[in-house]
């Protein structure tokens, strides 16, 4: 609709502008039929326009003006100064309203029925007097200036003649090079240098007032949403309030054919999946009318697009069901993702989070084209999700397509642009954070311990590679998908604003390429595709296959600090870092034993010692050394010979293989080293506070010797202080627990503390049976730890 | 119906092209290779501020022998908005035929089949009618295939 507008006022002000000549002729020559005609051709339009756009103050206007017109065609009347000064200032008050509706301004009502008395005005007196009209009226000049100010004045150009200003420039560019080469090679001539350079900065300023005449407001790619909005909320039965902003931020033409795909399908997601029904956000608290955001601003060289919904957001574990049912990944590779990286899943190919598929979207054209679409353009695609309250899309793309940074890069000895939003990083590869290592053909880069598959340009390209004396330079390139890899080239030479001009099909055809460039020196170069080239080397950027081959180098993909140190029975182990709260030599003295269970003195404090300490440990050492781990409630201690040093382990192990409190086999500089578990460290350390006294185990046959050779080890060994005893013994202090044999059990008829009844025969008597098999440890244990806490509970 | 053709040689063969689908016939200095490309691909060329995909019709032709065109005179045309650049052996002629193209006869050798459309007679002697666009197509024919 804002388009529209702004094209009628754009196109009255030029008709305006050039009727003003018409009316002088005109006035000279009453009978001059093909002026006249014109001038109602204008009025007639613009009453269409008006009647069209609902503006009525320009259709009752024009209307008048038409209707005098028409007379005077149809002979009726004859015109006069009276009725020429009267049109004209119809004319005028028209290019004062489309001034007021480009600014925003607003004028009297009252006016233009007075001008247009005045005009009906005039007729009758034509109508009266036949007066002669031959000579100039006194309002004949009407200069630009008399224009009124405000939309800028615009002609509309056919775009092939923009395309060949700008080939022309482009043109004159290089020949402004080559001469300045020439210029160059016949040494210093201050004068003509100074007249080149002036050269230079017109061709320079040439350049970049052509360059504006691509760019368009973005409003076209507003345009369709509305309309777009309203027919899918009405279709989905569903109430949206769509807030455009920013229409005004201006890219490149082509830019904005290119979004168009992505951010309709985007905003359909959002309407489709995003946005509830009424019903629904009702029940989840939220306003019946969902909101959609479709904001652009500039920023930098880049667009930013967002477009935001207050809906449901995206559901996460479905996205990743899907996936897992997809096949595309295994539950395992799931668990190693981040949350972003989850969500982020999205974008896999074939995958629609819709359950069922709807007339509106989730026809598996998914999120995977739109981010293809949107990469394609150099662009980016981020998502905020805010489950159950909305989503965040954004899009930034570059201002243009045709002029983007790039480097510069150089393989084989032939040179090659590559888009600079491609690269990550740059790294020379005799660089002390890079390693690179080579197994069965695949060669991987290590960069600060995170490995990437690496990418030779040569081998991709099928050139040779040159021996050169300097190290060569890795590139870390983001590909469309998956993860970043090192592209290997000879090296980097320098990094230019690149022309980018489409290749020709047979190019594009090999895969690597995005297209061609022709840098200041006028040889063309072409512009490496680093999505391509990661497909054309076949080199997986997935995780698992990195985590599955057994190169002998610290992380694949994700890892973590550890800290490796020697257990003291001199096993070598790593922990991971963050739950180390500090390292301590703590004297020996201060170690413990109670219960069957370690604990030290700390600052006044009893920790758990995960085990205990002895002096066969140590040698002659007074001082053990000590983790203090901490789990962000509990704290244990952790006894060690040594510490030795901080690694970046990888999240995922070389060798699962728990047992105890380790949790696999991790590979660290060719050396395979322990991981700890650390959900098994501290599951191993009972979480009842210390200062609770361990359960005392009273045996009531101290004589029998299965209890006093078997039993007593058997419950010392679990941590129970025990009493071998008489039933004197048994008081009821809160934590005794009374085992005795079937044999000898009825030895205390009212016991004042639990009994446990311990049988020799396997099978239980009958039902009512209430013992426990004596080598059933299992269920000894548990007896005596539920009798434990029942005298705690009581 | 445009009887005008550029008489020209490629690959050893005698070859008409209609001159509406020639732009200029240029010499060109440095080709920029491009590797991984098919090798009839003979590199990118500038012209003016235009880049020229150069093809080098001979290795289409004689795919497999190494044969390349032996000047480096070609042959500028625009394909559905890219700018082409085709080396010749040797630029003849241009002149009106005002005969109609006669069609392929005899036996005509398999590897210009695919892009002959038919006979040019001048002066007598047979040139093969080429539109260049089958070198474009064709080309991307045989390398799907």
């Amino acid at each position: 609709m804002d388009d529209l507008l702004s094209d009628f006022i754009a196109e009255t002000q030029e008709t305006l502008e050039a009727l003003a000549n018409d009316i002088v002729v005109w006035e000279r020559d009453p009978t001059d039929r093909n002026r006249l005609d014109a001038i109602f051709r204008f009025f007639h339009t613009v009453k269409g326009s008006a009647g069209f756009l609902n503006l009525p103050r320009f259709e009752h206007l024009s209307h008048a003006a038409e209707d005098v017109l028409s007379r005077i065609r149809d002979g009726q009347a004859v015109p006069n100064v009276a009725t020429i000064n009267a049109v004209l200032a119809v004319m005028d008050r028209i290019a004062e309203l489309c001034f007021a509706l480009g600014s925003g301004n607003a004028l009297s009502q009252e006016d233009d029925d007075q001008l247009i008395d005045t005009l009906l005005g005039c007729l009758e007196e034509v109508d009266q007097e036949e007066e002669s009209s031959a000579h100039a009226g006194p309002v004949v000049y009407r200069d630009a200036q008399g224009r009124p100010h405000g939309a800028p004045r615009t002609v509309r150009l056919p775009l092939s003649l923009i395309d060949q200003l700008m080939n022309g420039v482009s043109d004159m560019v290089l020949a402004r090079n080559e001469l300045s080469r020439k210029l160059r090679e016949r040494g210093n001539d201050p004068d003509l240098e100074l007249v080149f350079e002036r050269l230079s900065t017109c061709v320079a300023d040439m350049r970049d007032s052509i360059s504006k005449t691509r760019v368009q407001r973005i409003e076209r790619l507003f345009m369709a949403i509305p309309r777009m909005v309203r027919d899918l909320s009405r279709e989905l039965g569903k109430r949206i309030d769509l807030t455009l902003e920013g229409g005004d931020v201006e890219m490149d033409r082509e830019m904005v054919e290119m979004v168009i795909d992505p951010l309709t399908h985007i905003v359909r997601n959002s309407i489709d999946h995003g946005i509830e029904t009424p019903e629904e956000r009702l029940a989840a608290g939220k306003e019946e009318t969902g909101k959609l955001i479709v904001s652009a601003r500039q920023s930098g060289s880049q667009i930013v697009i967002e477009i935001e919904d207050d809906g449901r957001g995206v559901d996460v574990e479905a996205v990743v069901r899907k996936v897992v049912v997809n096949g595309a990944m295994t539950a395992q590779d799931i668990v190693r993702l981040s949350d972003q990286e989850r969500l982020e899943l999205i974008f896999a190919p074939g995958l629609s989070t819709a359950t069922q598929v709807t007339a509106v979207s989730g026809r598996g054209v998914g999120m995977d084209v739109v981010r293809a679409n949107i990469e394609r353009l150099g662009g980016v695609i981020t998502l905020a999700n805010n489950p159950g309250r909305g989503l965040v899309i954004t899009l930034r793309v570059p201002l243009t397509l045709t002029i983007i940074p790039g480097l510069i890069v150089n393989a084989g000895g032939q040179q090659f642009a590559i888009p600079r939003s491609a690269v990550i990083e740059l790294l020379h590869d005799n660089n002390a954070m890079v390693r690179i290592s080579s197994l069965a053909g695949a060669e991987v880069a290590s960069i600060r311990g995170v490995r990437y598959s690496m990418v030779e340009l040569e081998s991709v390209i099928g050139l040779p590679r040159l021996e050169q004396p300097g190290p060569r330079t890795l590139l870390l390139a983001r590909a469309a998908s998956g993860e970043p890899y090192a592209l290997n080239v000879a090296a980097v030479e320098n990094h230019e604003e690149l022309v980018i001009r489409p290749a020709a099909p047979i190019v594009m055809a090999a895969g690597v390429y995005a297209g061609m460039t022709l840098p200041d020196n006028g040889r063309p170069i072409l512009l490496l595709d680093a999505g391509g080239i990661a497909q054309v080397a076949n080199v997986t950027l997935e995780h698992e296959s990195l985590a599955g081959d057994d190169l002998s180098e610290s992380g694949a993909g994700e890892t973590y600090s550890a800290l490796q140190f020697v257990e003291l029975d001199g096993k070598q182990r790593v922990i991971r870092l963050s739950l180390v709260e500090r390292v301590e030599d703590i004297p020996l003295d201060n170690f413990d034993e109670a219960g069957g269970r370690s604990f030290v003195r700390i600052d006044g404090r009893i920790l758990p010692s995960l085990h205990s300490v002895t002096n066969a440990n140590l040698g002659d050492q007074p001082y053990v050394t000590c983790l203090r781990l901490r789990d962000g409630a509990r704290e244990i201690c952790y006894p060690v010979r040594a510490i030795e040093d901080i690694f970046n382990v990888p999240e995922v192990l070389d060798m699962s293989l728990a047992y105890g409190h380790v949790a696999g086999l991790s590979l660290l500089e060719g050396r395979q080293v322990e991981v700890i578990d650390s959900f098994a460290l501290f599951a191993a350390v009972p979480d009842e506070p210390i200062e609770n006294k361990p359960v005392r185990c009273v045996i009531a046959n101290a004589d029998d010797g299965w209890n006093k050779d078997i039993l007593a080890p058997l419950l010392r060994q679990a941590g129970y202080e025990v009493v071998l005893g008489h039933e004197d013994d048994i008081a009821d202090d809160g934590r005794t627990v009374l085992l005795c044999s079937d044999e000898d059990g009825q030895a205390v008829a009212e016991p004042p503390v639990p009994v446990i009844r311990l049988r020799a025969n396997n099978q239980a008597s009958g039902p009512e049976d209430g013992s426990i098999y004596r080598y059933d440890r299992a269920a000894l244990i548990q007896a005596i730890l539920e009798a434990g806490q029942q005298r705690k509970s009581a | 119906m445009n009887r005008l053709y550029l008489f020209a040689r490629i690959a050893g063969t005698l070859v008409a092209i209609r001159t509406s689908e020639i732009e200029a016939v240029v010499r060109l200095d440095a080709l920029s290779p491009v590797p991984g490309v098919p090798a009839h691909v003979a590199g990118l060329a500038t012209l003016r501020s235009r880049v020229l995909t150069v093809l080098d019709a001979a290795m289409l032709i004689d795919a497999g022998d190494g044969r390349r065109a032996e000047s480096n005179y070609a042959i500028v045309c625009d394909i559905s908005g890219h700018s082409y650049g085709f080396l010749v052996d040797e630029v003849i002629d241009i002149s009106e035929v005002d005969l109609d193209p006669l069609p392929l006869q005899g036996r005509t050798d398999p590897a210009w089949q695919r892009y002959a459309e038919g006979v040019i007679l001048k002066d007598g002697k047979p040139y093969l009618l080429i539109p260049l666009t089958n070198f474009v197509d064709g080309g991307a024919l045989t390398q799907a295939a």
